[in-house]
Parts: C-alpha cells; structure tokens; sequence
C-alpha cells in the first residue's frame, strides 16, 4: 500500500513532496523537464490541485483550459494544466489529470495538494507530535 | 525556452482564452443538461460533451492533436484556492 509520511512544526502547516510531469504517452517539447518534484500545501479546503505558472512552464505542460476560483484576496482566471502526478519512491501515481495555476505563488511551497488527489486515499494528521500519513489503496 | 515553442505555447494559451470565453457565454445552456460533465472547444465552437475529464481529453488529442483544444468542466462554482 502506497504510503507517504512527513513532519511539520508547531505553527506550520504541512507540506508534501510531490512530483510532476509531463502527461504518460505525449512528447513533451526537447528542452523540458520530464518531471519536477515540487513542495506542496496539503489543503484539503481546495477542491482542485495546484501548482504554480513556473513549474507549469518549466515542464511545457500542455495547457487545457482556463478556470475561475476565488483566492484570499480577490477573484481571478486560472490556467488549466494536463499532467502526471506522483509521490516520490512510491507507487501512488495517476496520469493525465486536470491540475490548476496556483494564484497566490509564495516562496515556503510550489502549490496545494487538493482534495481531488486527498480523496483517493486517507489523511491522518497527528497535531501534537507534527506528523502526517497519507496511504493510497 | 527556445522562441519557436514558446511562440506555440502563446499561441495555445490565446486559443484556450478565446475558447473560454466562448465557454462562458454557452455556460447558462450547458448547467441546464450537462452539469459536471466536460465540454471540449476548438476554434471557439463546442465540439462535444463527454462524462469524464479522461474522455474529453481524449477526444481532443484524437481529433485536434496536442495545444489546439479546450476542456473545461460544465459548472458554475468558483472553487476556491
């Protein structure tokens, strides 16, 4: 069973290493990354992953659409990404999903992990000791 | 990135924005069928509405090739990030 475990600090919230490619099956353009692992906010308020424009352009994904969504400030229109996910030295992946522009780019994380990919497998979060688990059937 | 893919990336990302906004003018139609489901642009016209994003997908890659199709999922909700 696909598992993931990590570690925060008290008043921080978690982040997960997470990888991200070019969609299974597809040439991606010559001088892209086949994949990036990039930090993202484990947030399970979000409906959708997203990751940000940089890590999009950095791997050529193809752009498959565009989305409304409403961030902490105001609301904006986001691009729509076909990619490949998957937790790093696991076997958790999926290929040729819909992930999203992260609009509010911060240094600390590349994007949030959503509930999209969230309920495909099981969240436990342990506060005192600043542990999480995540396990994929 | 070399100019001649990033020109084709600029020229994708306008195709997706026109495409969108073709999208959100045929948006009050589609919540009344096809709610949930995914409907596929190209060239600013909907080509087709398909239960799953995988379908949709799918079906644009067949018919149009890679960079010259929009999906976009049938709903009026604005998620929030």
């Amino acid at each position: 069973m696909p598992r993931v475990t990590g570690r925060f600090r008290a008043g921080e919230t978690p982040l997960i290493d997470v990888e991200i490619g070019y969609p299974t099956g597809l040439t991606a353009p010559g001088s892209s990354a086949a994949s990036l692992v990039v930090p993202l906010l484990i947030d399970t308020a979000a409906r959708f992953t997203h990751i940000a424009k940089d890590v999009a352009d950095a791997l050529s994904l193809i752009v498959i659409g565009n989305a409304r969504v409403s961030g902490s400030t105001a609301n904006a229109i986001v691009e729509t990404y076909l990619a490949d996910l998957r937790f790093p030295s696991t076997t958790a992946a999926w290929a040729g999903l819909e992930l999203r522009q992260f609009p509010n780019p911060v240094p600390r994380y590349r994007g949030v992990l959503g509930m999209d990919i969230l309920r495909r497998g099981t969240l436990y979060v342990d506060g005192p000791r600043g542990e999480f688990i995540l396990t994929f059937p | 990135m070399p100019m001649m893919i990033e020109q084709t990336h600029e020229r994708q990302r306008q195709e997706v924005s026109l495409n969108f906004q073709t999208f959100l003018a045929d948006l009050p139609h589609l919540m009344t069928r096809y709610k949930g489901q995914y409907a596929v642009y190209h060239n600013r016209r909907m080509a087709g509405v398909f239960v799953t994003f995988q379908e949709a997908v799918n079906h644009g890659l067949r018919e149009y090739g890679e960079r010259v199709f929009s999906v976009q999922e049938i709903t009026d909700e604005i998620a929030h990030v």
